[in-house]
């Protein structure tokens, strides 16, 4: 039996998450939208208290739960909620303010990394701290100045050194890299290449403790969007860390597949955090509507529908549309299928409503939409990004045309 | 009563019927007494051509990737092309949210969600609109042998194309 009932748990924590993020988070999101990369304390402490308290599995990194290839032989396979919550969690406080989402606390994408792809060892060493002491940030550095989708690119180089990698080169774009690298006890997580010769087998991952020598952010860029996180440049330059920070297998050999693998998990958050920015968009539209006493009429024929009903109905199933998508690519990776082709699918789906969607919703408000007494003109800007990082629509769109086609990178460029 | 002819799904006979003060027994009317839930009825239809727009979809985006595997211009086979290739990715990802969308809708049909009537409603306007675009693209990605009638792709665009139309009638 299919069924598309959230179980009461995520129901629960939905319900206590829109209420912080309709409070604490829309109090501060055009003040945090102002004033370009300062933080705002209260929200910082508070969400950091908060996943202390429920614990960092909250953000599928507490390093403790079992990966699906974990489970023991012979024993049921079960169908576990991680994901899906996490889904469930980011579209709220997508919801509230994408800015300041992305500007929690939180193990973020270099956590991800970690919870996805570590040893046990490593998810013990490096996600514990995510759970005690002060607010702290992880960070995953992959683009450089010369390379962003063609990861394999890459030119940041680790060398071997006796029980040391030295890492040398230039990232850009790293969200939260100043709060993961120098504001606090973070962690981030670079791509480099420990053999340029062997192209796209010798990218590794490599974790890098907060403050470590060598490491330093060189700026922070000003955005069309979510203003409240700050987008880092980071230079490494001699930047040693000890042998054991290498993510995953330290071999060269299918390694690039490794690294890839991390954005099937990834991918459909950030689709799910979309869905709360093009969710807010709608209602608020839906709300102004209704205030001015216009009625949506489900059910007439479509050719009986106004111009602005037709608009905001295919607003909404636009939206339902890309969380089915997204649902269903996080409900494959709680099941332990292989969801390349669906994380890639919900997320261009997804980059392209919400763009839509908001872009609609400041449309359909007029001069008021435009306008900054309302907050539809920043989530418009806000939402675009998703449309971008963790692969551009293009990008996600090329790994979906490659599965259904079984074509590799020779066949369709 | 008049057969008419119709643009697509022409193996579903298509007819005008006159009532002209036509005499029934009462015990005739749909439901009994209690009439039928006319709005549930409908609903149900939504759901239920939801998911044969995404088949019908679905037909069409099958044929056109195969065909572009194997037909081949300029040295190599068209779907080598991004052009071709992105408008195959799309297709794919649309059928799915339209099967997921009329999937959600029978099921909230099934298990009588408050919310079923509009979700159903919102799942066939999402479907009518996607089944044209789909079949569409797969009839453009054969090009000239799409639209002769030596492949089945125009017949899925006419098919796909009444979807909008059925089910004319306001019914709230």
């Amino acid at each position: 039996m299919i069924e598309f009932e959230l179980p009461d748990g995520i129901k629960n924590l939905k319900k206590m998450l829109n209420g912080l993020a309709g409070g604490i988070m829309r109090k501060w999101a055009r003040w945090a939208d102002d004033n370009e990369h300062q933080r705002v304390d209260e929200w910082t402490n508070l969400m950091w208290n908060a996943m202390k308290g429920m614990g960092t599995s909250m953000f599928g990194a507490s390093g403790k739960e079992k990966k699906p290839g974990e489970q023991k032989e012979g024993e049921p396979k079960k169908i576990g909620t991680r994901n899906i919550q996490l889904a469930v969690t980011v579209e709220e406080l997508g919801w509230g303010d994408a800015g300041l989402y992305l500007a929690m606390p939180s193990p973020g994408l270099g956590g991800a990394a970690v919870a996805a792809a570590g040893t046990p060892e490593q998810r013990e060493r490096f996600l514990k701290r995510f759970s005690e002491g002060k607010p702290k940030w992880g960070a995953m550095a992959i683009t450089e100045p010369g390379c962003g989708s063609d990861s394999a690119a890459i030119t940041t180089t680790a060398v071997r050194d006796g029980d040391s990698w030295i890492i040398n080169g230039e990232k850009i774009f790293v969200t939260a890299g100043k709060g993961a690298a120098e504001d606090s006890e973070g962690l981030v997580v670079v791509w480099a290449t420990v053999d340029k010769k062997a192209g796209r087998a010798g990218i590794k991952s490599f974790i890098v403790d907060h403050h470590t020598p060598g490491m330093k952010v060189t700026k922070l860029e000003h955005k069309l969007g979510i203003r409240a996180s700050d987008t880092a440049a980071i230079i490494f330059e001699d930047c040693r860390v000890p042998f054991s920070n290498i993510l995953g297998d330290p071999e060269v050999k299918a390694g690039f597949k490794g690294v890839m693998a991390t954005f099937d998990a990834t991918r459909p958050m950030v689709a799910g955090n979309a869905l709360g920015i093009a969710r807010a968009s709608l209602e608020e539209v839906q709300r102004l509507l209704k205030e001015a006493g216009v009625e949506m009429r489900y059910g007439v024929a479509a050719n009986n529908l106004t111009a602005r009903e037709k608009d905001v109905m295919m607003m909404e199933a636009q939206l339902k549309a890309s969380r089915l998508l997204t649902w269903k690519a996080s409900w494959m990776a709680d099941a332990g299928i292989h969801n390349n082709m669906e994380a890639s699918a919900c997320k261009a789906k997804t980059g392209k409503a919400i763009t839509w969607i908001t872009q609609k919703a400041v449309e359909l408000m007029g001069p008021l939409g435009y306008s900054r007494k309302l907050l539809l003109e920043k989530w418009m800007r806000d939402g675009k990004i998703n449309d971008i990082f963790e692969g551009t629509g293009q990008i996600n769109t090329l790994i979906v045309a490659r599965r259904i086609l079984d074509y590799g990178r020779d066949e369709l460029k | 009563m008049n057969a008419r002819k119709t643009w697509g799904i022409k193996a579903f006979e298509t007819a005008e019927l006159k009532l002209d003060n036509l005499e029934i027994p009462a015990e005739n009317r749909l439901g009994g007494e209690a009439g039928c839930d006319f709005k549930r009825f409908a609903a149900l239809c939504w759901a239920a051509q939801t998911a044969m727009a995404a088949g019908v979809g679905r037909a069409s985006f099958e044929y056109a990737r195969g065909y572009a595997k194997e037909r081949v211009a300029f040295g190599e086979p068209i779907a080598h092309r991004q052009a071709i290739a992105f408008m195959l990715a799309e297709m794919c990802w649309e059928v799915d949210a339209t099967r997921l969308l009329s999937w959600e809708a029978a099921w909230e049909l099934d298990v009588k969600k408050p919310d079923a009537f509009k979700e159903a409603y919102l799942a066939k306007l999402y479907g009518d609109q996607q089944v044209v675009w789909i079949t569409d693209c797969g009839l453009q990605i054969l090009g000239g042998h799409g639209y002769i009638r030596e492949h089945p792709v125009e017949l899925w665009l006419r098919n796909g194309r009444g979807f909008a139309a059925f089910e004319g009638m306001a019914i709230v």
